[in-house]
């Protein structure tokens, strides 16, 4: 044991090339392991079923309606073709004995006209009691042409899914147990380790439940991810305008809004889970990746592994996080939590390694990263951030203008501008050219933003509990979590007690500087964020300071880089009782950490009590207008208007056929024309970038903004044909993809050369990584 | 220019702190007692006193009635913790100990309810004199007689029982029986001369300097005045507490606006008090002490007050048996208004337990205090932060300082009663 011991300090100091031998050698005596092998085959025959159930014949069905039948437990696919003559008609299926125990369907919202709608089915056990009912609600014009249910092969996919995660997680503990076995993991890795899995498992409590919480934006994100599959059906690569919007008028949510990390949530969508419970498993992987990146930055800027678990719970637990995550479904802003710790490390290697070091050249591709990870989630907390750098840079003047930091900071920008150039150019083309909602309060849901800022109560109030009302007007009475919480708020008031007494000044620690910085910033955003902030005033100013006034919406928003900085803070906190005594660190760090899970633990519960709830399976029964605050819609558009059968054409132009999904933006019009110039207007919303052409001759057709900005297709005089409509990328923005992928592909062959000439730990020990000098 | 000490700086911030998250309520642009707060600038005739008149007077001066409440009631709680901190220190011997007992008591959930709830400028002054009649009463029984200054134990208790009767009436006669009854609970030492002679002239003092309103406030109960707010109530013993919202442990989470009057479920002992209580009697039993622990004792009759005042705001008491002796009684039950203003003195003795408690941990190390300094947070946060927070999260914005109608049509307001 002594000797395991040993061998575990000695690998530890030797550094990665050592350790990354023994994971080579424990993985050879992993495959040579007899139980090992048994655990192999049971999984590779359990797999080999699975594999086999994609091959199984599917059953179809077509019931009577309003008559219950027989389904056996999978996944289904339910086959709807109608003409309704309204566009309030539904269509619900449900089992009468045991409702959503055993199907989950919902109600599927139906379009006026004629449609064929195919609608997602899970049913978890056999039943004979499911009933399918129309909802025509007085529409005599309803006309059921085909109702049909079919199975399909999601089932085997969740299997298959099911199956690798759960042999990839078994297996994953058998190798670390046998690592550690061989090698010996130090006691504290493994505290640590058991720390942060306790903290991810306690902070997805509200996802282990069949519904999700009702969160403000919920509903768009959820149309969101259905958008971003509706696009990549529509053939878009990436995705810029949604077809499944606004009754099949599409929005450019992707162009303003980037969707790269909704692709989580649509790869479960697309292995075939229902709406809720994909929804459910992309909040867990939020915890988990925000627990995982905050660590591992944290646990490098402090050199200590339990005092970086510590931070990184704190910032997990914080209240504003969590009340983001599940009271706001504020996708974006709890996306972008999860990189602001990269900002911060590499901002803080920028700062504070020597110059001539790898550690340091480090620093400017590491903000890089975490930038693109806040631009590609949030582009209004990028907006903050902005702010804070240049307020920094400000403040670190002296260091900025060391060639080398201004050097980093240079490459920093540079390489995060060409890294997002694929999403910022097609954003910043919109904005500058066209004229939508965004920046115009008269049209937007949000009038003040200081109506939406907080009250000094807020910070100090520690029972948060389900609301969500926001509004100043309101006080304190239901309010929403503005808080960055207990533990955090205690780890400021106790750098300010020793700010305070004079013991910071008085000592010698080296983290004194970043410390003040942390809690000055901690400070700055509490106050930013409040009510007396003259926000109306700033408002007012007009120009691009309203827009980005009026863009930020809240100023509550300044609390999640509250979170971040309070928990660096702690982080440093700790640091400095270390250096008082290792029994002070743990003890203050155990109080923080409890702190954290008792207020936490309050406000989770009683927002899972209170909080209002919603179960949706499938897309047809999400609707398509849930618009948030319509910032994207072009401005003056009238979302009223917008019906799905809207086609408007001169008294020239006669429509022969016309083909368009409910889901997609293509469109095809069989028109003639009589002689003279025309147009035709499609339910579609007008963006920049559509494309007509005649399918016979191959001509262009004109395509500019109709009324209530419809797309209006100008016909040339005679024209007899076909034309294909679609959403078409200019030329600029697929060169700023390109642009953007060789920036990624630099990154990514840098980041390799890097690994591999990466100096060992105790080398990486000495250079870079020192706290802040006072 | 003296440098502050480790100690001083240390209380300073604990105290700054304090005083910031029981100000929590004042940082908004509402009052969340706004219901009631319009009474104490209405222009009726009545009695004010003169910390009531402040309050008016800065009306008058040009500020909005809930700006001046704001403002008046940040002052009370500067006012209460830095009487409460100077008072409850002296009386543990440590100013650590005097902190946790000015903790409890700022936080205790009666101070929260008053502040919070009932929205009573009076009852929430007067918090700031009770600890000096504490202190009075502490200096009067424990000093040794033959002590220099042993008659300066006056001035706290006149100052006391002064402020008390000057910020709210109900409370002045409380604590005035209180006096009468520690008074004969200790008749051994309190006939001693000297004693008797300090005791005597500090009432025999509080009782002329209030005279400018006991006078009035007596002929107009006399000539058939009533008490507005009480007399829209059932009869005193009906208002009292249940035992179960009295030793429930967290108040708070629930919304009592359909309640008539006083939403009174939202006061009680509170966690503070309760744990208080367990750990006295756990003491009690297991605890071993020589027969003469001054210490000790003093800690039990200050015990023994807290629970005997909590168990005066149950309907339990001989409440209706007293009213039916004489009118007087009667009408004196019905000037207190509500049974669960004992909680005042409970608060107060407990409070000052804590500090003993405080003083002897002290002696253990620093460890010691620091796990009771711990608990005693623990157990503030759970009950007077807690219920601060519930209501300030259910009770909807009122900017308004409207006035209940029973009070615009009355004729003349006992102000210092309500």
């Amino acid at each position: 044991m002594a000797q395991e011991t040993k061998l575990c300090s000695g690998a530890e100091d030797m550094g990665g090339g050592i350790k990354g031998g023994m994971m080579r050698e424990t993985g050879r005596d992993f495959l040579r392991n007899r139980r090992v092998r048994i655990l192999l085959a049971a999984e590779g025959l359990c797999l080999l079923a699975v594999l086999l159930s994609f091959f199984r014949p599917l059953p179809t069905v077509s019931p009577q309606l309003g008559q219950r039948f027989h389904l056996d437990a999978g996944t289904y696919t339910v086959r709807i073709a109608y003409t309704a003559g309204r566009g309030e008609d539904g269509f619900v299926l449900w089992d009468e004995k045991f409702d959503s125990q055993t199907v989950l369907f919902g109600t599927a919202v139906l379009s006026k006209g004629k449609n064929t709608e195919d609608c997602e089915l899970w049913v978890l056990r056999d039943t004979d009691s499911a009933v399918a009912v129309f909802i025509n609600s007085g529409d005599e014009g309803f006309q059921l042409h085909e109702f049909s249910v079919e199975g399909n092969r999601a089932d085997s996919r969740i299997l298959l899914f099911l199956l690798l995660t759960a042999a990839g997680a078994v297996n994953l503990l058998v190798f670390v147990r046998m690592y550690d076995r061989k090698y010996g993991i130090a006691l504290t890795t493994k505290c640590v380790w058991g720390a942060l899995f306790i903290t991810w498992l306690f902070s997805c409590l509200p996802c282990f439940v069949d519904y999700n919480l009702w969160g403000d934006d919920w509903g768009f994100h959820l149309l969101r991810v259905e958008g971003l599959i509706s696009g990549l059906q529509d053939g878009q690569f990436p995705v810029r305008i949604q077809g499944n919007w606004l009754r099949g008028y599409g929005y450019a949510v992707s162009v303003f809004y980037s969707d790269l990390f909704l692709v989580i949530p649509m790869i479960f969508r697309l292995i075939g889970f229902p709406v809720s419970l994909s929804w459910n498993m992309f909040l867990m992987v939020i915890n988990g990746a925000t627990l995982l990146i905050a660590y591992h930055c944290l646990k490098r800027c402090f050199r200590s592994a339990p005092i970086g678990a510590v931070a990184t719970i704190l910032y997990t637990l914080s209240a504003y996080r969590l009340y983001n995550l599940y009271s706001r479904a504020a996708m974006g802003e709890v996306m972008a939590m999860a990189f602001l710790p990269v900002v911060f490390y590499g901002f803080y290697l920028i700062f504070t390694a020597d110059g001539e070091t790898a550690e340091y050249d480090r620093g400017w591709w590491i903000t890089a990263v975490g930038l693109t990870g806040v631009i590609q989630t949030h582009v209004l907390t990028c907006e903050m951030l902005a702010f804070c750098i240049a307020a920094l840079c400000l403040v670190m003047i002296k260091r900025v203008l060391r060639r080398g930091v201004f050097l980093a900071l240079c490459k920093a920008a540079a390489m995060t501008l060409l890294l997002n150039l694929w999403y910022l150019l097609p954003f910043a083309d919109y904005l500058l050219t066209g004229k939508f909602n965004v920046g115009h309060a008269e049209t937007m849901t949000i009038k003040s933003v200081r109506d939406w800022a907080i009250w000094p109560s807020h910070p100090l109030f520690l029972f948060y509990g389900g609301g969500t009302r926001g509004n100043v007007r309101v006080g304190m009475n239901w309010t929403g979590t503005y808080s960055i919480g207990a533990a955090l708020l205690a780890a400021g008031l106790i750098w300010l007690y020793l700010e305070f007494v004079g013991d910071m000044k008085r000592s010698r620690f080296a983290g004194r500087g970043l410390g003040r910085l942390m809690f000055g910033y901690t400070v700055f955003f509490l106050v930013i964020a409040t009510y007396y902030i003259p926000w109306d005033r700033l408002q007012n100013m007009g120009g691009i300071v309203e827009t980005l006034v009026l863009s930020l919406q809240f100023p509550y928003r300044f609390l999640a880089l509250a979170c971040l900085t309070a928990a660096v803070l702690a982080g440093v906190l700790l640091v400095y009782m270390k250096g008082a005594g290792s029994g002070l660190c743990r003890g203050v760090g155990a109080l923080l950490v409890g702190i954290a899970f008792f207020f936490s633990a309050y406000q989770l519960n009683q927002l899972m009590v209170s909080h209002g709830f919603a179960q949706v399976y499938n897309k047809k029964s999400m609707g398509s207008t849930y618009l948030s605050n319509a910032e994207y819609l072009p401005y003056g558009a009238d979302i009223g208007q917008m019906q799905p059968d809207r086609l408007l054409t001169d008294e020239n132009t006669k429509i022969e056929s016309y083909e368009k999904g409910q889901y997609t933006l293509r469109t095809k019009i069989g028109l003639t024309n009589s002689g003279k110039d025309g147009y035709v207007e499609l339910p579609l919303l007008y963006y920049r970038g559509y494309a007509a052409q005649v399918t016979e001759t191959g001509q262009r057709l004109a395509v500019t903004e109709g009324s209530n900005s419809a797309v209006r297709i100008e016909i040339p005089p005679g024209l007899t044909g076909t034309v294909q409509i679609w959403f078409s990328e200019p030329w600029h923005w697929r060169a700023a993809e390109l642009v953007s992928l060789a920036a990624l592909l630099y990154m990514a062959v840098r980041l390799t050369a890097g690994r591999r000439n990466a100096p060992r730990k105790g080398q990486r020990a000495q250079r870079g990584g020192r706290l802040w000098e006072a | 220019m003296k440098r502050w000490s480790r100690r001083h700086k240390n209380i300073l911030f604990v105290l700054l702190v304090l005083l910031a998250f029981l100000s929590v309520p004042l940082y908004m642009d509402y009052l969340p007692a706004a219901e009631r707060l319009g009474i104490y600038f209405l222009d009726k005739e009545g009695i004010r006193g003169p910390f009531l008149w402040l309050a008016a007077l800065l009306c008058r001066g040009g500020l909005e009635v809930q700006a001046c409440c704001k403002l008046y009631l940040f002052l009370v709680n500067l006012g209460g913790l830095l009487a409460s901190l100077y008072c409850f220190s002296e009386v543990a011997g440590n100013c650590y100990a005097g902190l946790a007992g000015s903790f409890c008591y700022c936080f205790s959930v009666y101070y929260v309810y008053v502040y919070m709830v009932r929205g009573s400028l009076g009852e929430v002054t007067a918090f700031v004199f009770l600890p000096m009649y504490g202190l009075g009463l502490w200096r009067l029984y424990t000093w040794e007689r033959d002590r220099k200054g042993y008659w300066k134990s006056g001035i706290p208790l006149t100052a006391g029982l002064l402020g008390i009767w000057l910020s709210c009436v109900p409370l002045g006669f409380v604590f005035s029986g209180l006096t009468v009854l520690i008074a004969l609970a200790l008749a051994p030492r309190t006939f001693r001369r000297k004693t008797f002679l300090v005791l005597a002239a500090s009432c025999m003092a509080a009782a002329l300097l209030t005279l400018g309103i006991t006078i009035p406030y007596a002929r107009k109960v006399l000539a058939g005045g009533l008490y507005a707010d009480a007399a829209a109530g059932n009869s005193f013993a009906d208002r009292g507490l249940s035992w179960a919202q009295l030793l429930q442990p967290f108040q708070g989470n629930g919304v009592y606006q359909d309640e008539p009057q006083d939403q009174s479920g939202h006061v009680g002992l509170g966690l503070v008090f309760l744990v208080l209580t367990g750990v006295w009697a756990a003491d009690g039993f297991v605890g071993r002490r020589s027969r003469g622990d001054v210490l000790w004792k003093r800690t039990s009759f200050l015990m023994a007050l807290c629970l005997f005042s909590a168990f005066l705001c149950t309907g339990n008491f001989l409440w209706r048996w007293l009213a039916g002796i004489h009118w007087s009684f009667r009408v004196l039950l019905e000037h207190i208004g509500y049974p669960w203003r004992f909680l005042a003195p409970a608060v107060l003795a407990g409070s000052m337990a804590v500090g003993l408690y405080g003083g002897r941990v002290w002696k253990r190390g620093r460890k010691a205090m620091g796990i009771f300094l711990a608990v005693v947070t623990v157990c503030n946060v759970l009950s007077g932060i807690y219920l601060m927070d519930c209501l300030l999260y259910t009770t909807e914005p009122d900017r308004s300082a409207v006035v209940q109608e029973r009070y615009q049509s009355a004729d003349y307001v006992f102000y210092i009663s309500e």
